[in-house]
C-alpha cells in the first residue's frame, strides 16, 4: 500500500493493521509529516509540529507491540492536539501572543488519556485567539484557500480536511467543533456536558466549554470518545459512570429510531443550498428506516440569551486579570468580547443560570417523543477571508451570531451534538448536518451519523492535494 | 432616523443621564451607566461629553478608550443585551435556585451506571 494512502484509513483498520505488524507506527508518522510538507505552506493548520518526539513516540510503540505489549485501538496512532490544551513540554500558546513560549508541566487530561492509550502526538493545531472567535487565522479552508476554516478548533478540522492529520481534538464553547467540522466537510463531536474532561484546557467559560473529536469519520469519533470519556478528579462537572463501547454500538440499527426536526428556528435564514442539502439528508434517513417528526424547541430566545450571558460573564472573569497586565497583547475582537462581558451585572448572571435547568427541561419535554433532534450546522458554507456579515439569500446578518444560532443552544443544554458532511454545494463547498441527541447518548448520535455516512459516502470526497 | 425618532432618543438620553448623574451611590452609577449604554449603544457617544466619556472609562477600567472603539465597544454591549433581556422574559420564582443546574446533571446521568 502506498503511504499515502494510509491518511484515508479508519482508525479501527489501522489499528488492525498496526496490530499484525503490516503498517508500522513509523510509516505512519512519516507520511503526516511529509503530508504536513505538502499542505502547511498553504493551510497552516499547525501551530507546532513535534516531529522528533513523533518519530520517537512511533518507535517506541513499535517495539511495545512488537514485544506483545499491545494496548488497543489508539496504540501508535498519531493524533494532533489543538492548541488551548496542555501538552507537557511541548508549547502550548492558546492562540494567544501573551503565552507565546509557554510549556506546560502537565499534560491535560484529554491528552494523557490519549498519550496512555498509546497514541503519539504529532503537533499542536491553529485555534483563534484563547477561543474567543470562529475565524482560526491564519488557517485556510482546505477545500478553498480563499475561505476560512471557522473555529475555534479551525486548525484541527482544516488539518483533518488537508489529510495532514488522521485524527484530533477540538473545543466546544459556543459551536467550535461543529462550526470548522461543517465548513471543512468533517466530523466533529461535542459530548454531554460532563463526559469528557476539560481539565487543563484554557477556559472560554467553564459551563459552557466541552471537549471532543474532530475526525475524518464518525467511526474515528467513537474511537476517541472511548479513550477520553470519563471520570476526572480534576474536573468537577465529570463524575464516575459507566463508558458504553460506542464502537460496537455503532453496529445496532437504526431502522425504527425517531428523529425529531424542528419546525421553528432552525431553519430560518438558511441558505438555499444548504437547506436542499439537509432536508435531502433527512430524507436519506428515512429510508434507513428512521421516523421523521416534527417538533418545536421552545423558548429558543431565553436560550439564546442565557447562553450569551453566561458566556460573555465567565469570559471577562476570566481574562481579568491576565488583561489587567497584557490587555495590549490581545487582538482587538478579544478585547471587546471581554470589555462586553464586564457590563454584565451579577444579577442578570445568577438569572441565567436559574433559567438553565428550566429551559434544559424544555428542550427535552420537546424531545420526548424522539430520539435525535436533526438541524443544519450552520446556515452558510465557509465565508471568504475577511467577510465580517453573512449573507444567505438577501438576509444579511452578523457572522459570528451566524456560526452559532444553530449550536449554542446545545452547549447551554449541554446535550450530545454531531456535525457530519451531508453534501456540497454548487461551488463544491461542504455543507454540515446537525444531530442532537438526548444527555449521554452518545451512541445514538453517532450511530445515526454513522450510518447516514455509510449510506451517501460524502466522506468520500476529498482535498486534492497538492492543493 | 426621523426626527420624532431622534426626539424619543433625546427624552431618554436626558433622563437616564439625570438618573446616572443625580445617584450618589456608586452600585447605581454603574447599574444606569450599564442600561443605558445598552439601550443606546454606539448612538449614545456623540450625545456625551468628552469628560463623561472618561469617567465612563475611569470608572469601569476600560482599555478601550478611544471613539471608535468605545463605538465598538457599546455596540456590542447593546447587541448582547437584545439577547440577555429574553432571560428576563423566562418565567422565574424564588424557587428557581441556581444550584438545580447541578441537581439536573445528576438525574440525567442516571445513579444506576456508575463505574465500578
Amino acid at each position: 500500500m502506498k503511504k499515502s494512502n494510509l491518511l484515508y484509513e479508519r482508525l479501527t483498520a489501522l489499528a488492525s493493521k498496526i496490530h499484525e505488524g503490516e503498517v508500522s507506527p513509523q510509516d505512519l508518522v512519516n507520511a503526516l509529516l511529509e503530508r504536513i510538507k505538502e499542505t502547511e505552506g498553504r493551510v497552516k493548520a499547525y501551530v507546532t509540529v513535534t516531529g522528533e518526539e513523533a518519530r520517537r513516540a512511533a518507535e517506541k510503540a513499535e517495539k511495545e507491540i512488537q514485544r506483545g505489549q499491545y494496548r488497543g485501538l489508539l496504540h501508535g496512532i498519531p493524533v494532533s492536539i489543538k492548541d488551548l490544551m496542555d501538552t507537557k513540554g511541548v508549547k502550548t500558546t492558546y492562540g494567544s501572543r501573551i503565552f507565546r513560549e509557554n510549556i506546560p508541566d502537565d499534560d491535560a487530561t484529554v491528552v494523557k488519556k490519549l498519550k496512555e492509550a498509546g497514541a503519539i502526538m504529532l503537533g499542536k493545531t491553529n485555534t483563534h485567539e484563547f477561543a474567543l472567535g470562529g475565524i482560526t487565522p491564519p488557517t485556510k479552508n482546505p477545500w478553498s484557500l480563499d475561505r476560512i476554516p471557522g473555529g475555534s478548533s479551525g486548525g484541527s478540522a482544516a488539518a483533518i480536511a488537508a489529510s495532514s492529520a488522521l485524527t484530533t481534538l477540538g473545543s466546544d464553547t459556543g459551536g467550535s467543533i461543529r462550526i470548522p467540522a461543517s465548513y471543512c466537510g468533517v466530523v466533529g463531536l461535542k459530548p454531554t456536558y460532563g463526559l469528557v474532561s476539560k481539565a487543563g484546557v484554557f477556559p472560554e467559560s467553564w459551563s459552557l466549554d466541552h471537549v471532543g473529536p474532530i475526525t475524518r469519520y464518525v467511526e474515528d469519533s467513537a474511537v476517541m470518545l472511548q479513550f477520553i470519556a470519563g471520570y476526572d478528579e480534576k474536573d468537577p462537572a465529570t463524575r464516575k459512570r459507566k463508558i458504553p463501547d460506542y464502537v460496537a454500538e455503532l453496529q445496532n440499527s437504526v431502522d425504527g429510531l425517531r428523529a425529531g426536526v424542528p419546525r421553528n428556528y432552525f431553519f430560518e435564514h438558511v441558505d438555499h443550498e444548504v437547506l436542499s442539502a439537509v432536508r435531502q439528508a433527512i430524507k436519506v434517513l428515512e429510508g434507513l428506516g428512521m421516523s421523521i417528526h416534527e417538533l418545536t424547541v421552545p423558548a429558543i430566545d431565553g436560550i439564546m440569551g442565557a447562553y450569551t450571558t453566561l458566556d460573555f460573564a465567565e469570559i471577562a472573569t476570566n481574562h481579568r486579570r491576565i488583561y489587567a497586565e497584557h490587555a495590549h497583547e490581545y487582538t482587538y475582537e478579544s478585547k471587546l468580547y471581554i470589555e462586553a462581558g464586564s457590563f454584565i451585572s451579577a444579577t442578570q448572571y445568577i438569572d441565567a443560570l436559574r433559567a438553565r435547568p428550566k429551559l434544559t427541561t424544555q428542550v427535552l419535554e420537546a424531545m420526548k417523543d424522539v430520539d435525535v433532534m436533526l438541524t443544519p450546522s450552520q446556515p452558510i458554507v465557509a465565508p471568504k477571508i475577511g467577510e465580517k456579515e453573512a449573507f444567505i439569500d438577501g438576509y444579511k446578518e452578523d457572522l459570528l451570531l451566524s456560526m452559532v444560532r444553530f449550536l449554542a443552544p446545545f452547549n447551554l443544554t449541554g446535550l450530545p451534538a454531531l456535525s457530519i458532511c451531508c453534501g456540497f454545494n454548487s461551488d463544491n463547498l461542504p455543507i454540515g448536518l446537525q444531530i442532537i441527541g438526548k444527555p449521554f447518548q452518545e451512541s445514538t448520535v453517532l450511530r445515526v451519523g454513522h450510518y447516514y455516512e455509510q449510506a451517501t459516502g460524502w466522506h468520500k470526497w476529498l482535498v486534492q492535494v497538492p492543493l | 432616523m426621523d426626527d420624532r425618532v431622534i426626539e424619543i432618543l433625546d427624552q431618554k438620553l436626558s433622563c437616564s443621564l439625570m438618573a446616572f448623574q443625580s445617584s450618589s451611590r456608586k452600585r447605581l452609577k454603574v447599574l444606569s451607566k450599564n442600561m443605558f449604554i445598552a439601550s443606546f449603544g454606539g448612538s449614545l457617544l456623540k450625545h456625551l461629553s468628552k469628560e463623561f466619556v472618561e469617567s465612563i472609562v475611569k470608572q469601569l477600567d476600560l482599555k478601550v478608550k478611544d471613539e471608535k472603539n468605545l463605538k465598538d465597544l457599546f455596540e456590542t454591549v447593546q447587541a448582547n443585551y437584545s439577547f440577555i433581556k429574553a432571560v428576563e422574559d423566562t418565567t422565574l420564582t424564588p424557587s428557581d435556585d441556581p444550584m438545580l443546574y447541578v441537581r439536573f446533571l445528576q438525574e440525567a446521568r442516571g445513579g444506576d451506571n456508575e463505574e465500578k
